[in-house]
């Protein structure tokens, strides 16, 4: 217990530095504006306390919030991400059911299941960021359209990143 | 009670939700009024130091570069200097009480940018320490950069160009309008509601207003890249190519316009005397 909640403060800090100091200073484009640090509420044990993750949710998004000058932009897309977790986690989940001590691996969910579940999450995120961003139903096109190319990049980073944690984790 | 109770259990997590929710809607609303100065004071300190560490390896990096565009504007000052200058009639004067200096410039560094999001901020190692306000305006040596929202004691956080909010600008020698960035990107800013009977050519050049109380006139914004006429309402749409390269904006300077304040309070006080219907 102790040792996961160490694991996981850890993780939560390295994904925001992670996210402040590198991958918001990638400027790519408009259109491609890729985030790492949902993966943190996307790979909490199965069976965390809900309210503690939509509590989590936010915490990170303000944390984020802080360091980028952007009010309650980050927190707004993730509560609403955390919030809707348990759904998509159903929605998505493998044949025989989660095991109790589940932590989301892509070897115990299946490579197919977690990219779904995965993508959702980003998507959802992405589309709340964006959309708050602009608040206008003007440029709506703009708005999906930035959902989706940044969604793209988003999961093949949080896929790739959470790979390369799994493997040493599993060592 | 006991349905109390359970209301609560059944609805926590969309309680806590809204509730969260609500909190982050608020600061978000908080922030668009640029009203963020005393709650983040702190994390624009510690933001603002880490910023400016990767500030100082990028700066080295692009010194010969920084270095020829200071040289250059230096050398434009210079030409503007009086002893420079041939003096045709003897007597020519320029005692103190002739001239009254209006606007001072604040030289800074900007340590952090962006040109991805909607709002693009810059960050620069200058803050109120140094005599910097909210709502000053920043300009680099190609032109515009933007606007100053947030100051701490060491640094600043504005908006540039490429954000939400809007810039009196005119096209050299002729009619003015409204800057303002409406595509995704950095390289097209849009001026709106010049007259269609302007003549507008590509290539004109875009400056500065005299209508502003954030920039000196004539600052350069950019040029014309191309335009179309709004035929319902009379005005042309002209797309303009920012002189700045928003993506490497470094050495920049801060204008403090010093009869700002005087100028706003005598417009507020002057609408207060309009006669009533």
């Amino acid at each position: 217990m102790i040792g996961s909640i160490v694991k996981y403060t850890f993780l939560f800090i390295l994904l925001a530095m992670m996210e402040i100091f590198v991958v918001s200073r990638f400027n790519i484009h408009f259109y491609v504006n890729p985030h790492i640090y949902l993966l943190f509420i996307i790979i909490l044990p199965v069976f965390t306390n809900r309210l503690l993750i939509i509590f989590l949710g936010f915490l990170l998004g303000f944390t984020i919030d802080q360091f980028l000058g952007t009010g309650g932009l980050h927190a707004a897309a993730t509560v609403t991400m955390a919030y809707l977790r348990s759904i998509l986690l159903s929605a998505f989940a493998p044949r025989e059911g989660y095991g109790k001590e589940d932590f989301l691996t892509i070897g115990k969910f299946g490579l197919v299941n977690f990219l779904f579940y995965c993508g959702f999450m980003i998507l959802i995120h992405h589309f709340f960021l964006f959309f708050l961003e602009l608040f206008t139903f003007r440029n709506f096109l703009f708005t999906l359209i930035r959902t989706l190319s940044s969604s793209l990049l988003s999961l093949l980073f949080i896929v790739g990143i959470h790979f390369l944690f799994s493997r040493r984790a599993a060592k | 009670m006991h349905n109390f109770t359970e209301f609560f259990r059944k609805y926590s997590r969309l309680i806590l939700f809204v509730l969260l929710l609500g909190i982050s809607l608020f600061f978000i609303y908080k922030n668009n009024k640029y009203q963020r100065v005393l709650i983040f004071n702190a994390a624009n300190e510690t933001a603002g130091s880490a910023f400016e560490i990767y500030a100082d390896g990028r700066e080295y990096l692009s010194m010969k570069k920084t270095n020829r565009l200071l040289a250059e504007e230096n050398a434009a000052l210079r030409a503007q200097l009086l002893s420079d200058k041939y003096k045709i009639y003897n007597k020519w004067m320029n005692s103190d009480t002739t001239y009254k200096q209006m606007y001072t410039y604040i030289p800074a560094q900007i340590i952090n940018n962006s040109v991805d999001k909607a709002n693009n901020r810059i960050t620069l190692n200058v803050g109120s320490l140094h005599g910097v306000e909210a709502g000053m305006g920043v300009i680099s040596p190609d032109g515009v950069v933007g606007v100053i929202t947030t100051v701490s004691s060491h640094f600043s956080v504005g908006l540039s160009l490429l954000s939400k909010w809007k810039v009196s600008a005119r096209l050299r020698g002729s009619s003015f309008g409204t800057l303002s960035w409406q595509d995704t990107d950095e390289n097209t800013l849009t001026l709106d509601r010049i007259p269609s009977y302007v003549n507008v050519t590509p290539g004109d050049t875009v400056e500065t207003s005299n209508f502003s109380t954030i920039f000196p006139e004539g600052i350069p914004i950019g040029r014309v890249k191309s335009f179309n006429l709004d035929a319902d309402e009379g005005y042309f749409r002209i797309k303009v190519k920012p002189s700045n390269e928003f993506r490497n904006l470094g050495a920049v300077y801060v204008v403090d316009y010093m009869f700002k304040r005087e100028q706003l309070m005598l417009e507020d006080s002057a609408s207060v005397g309009d006669p009533k219907e």
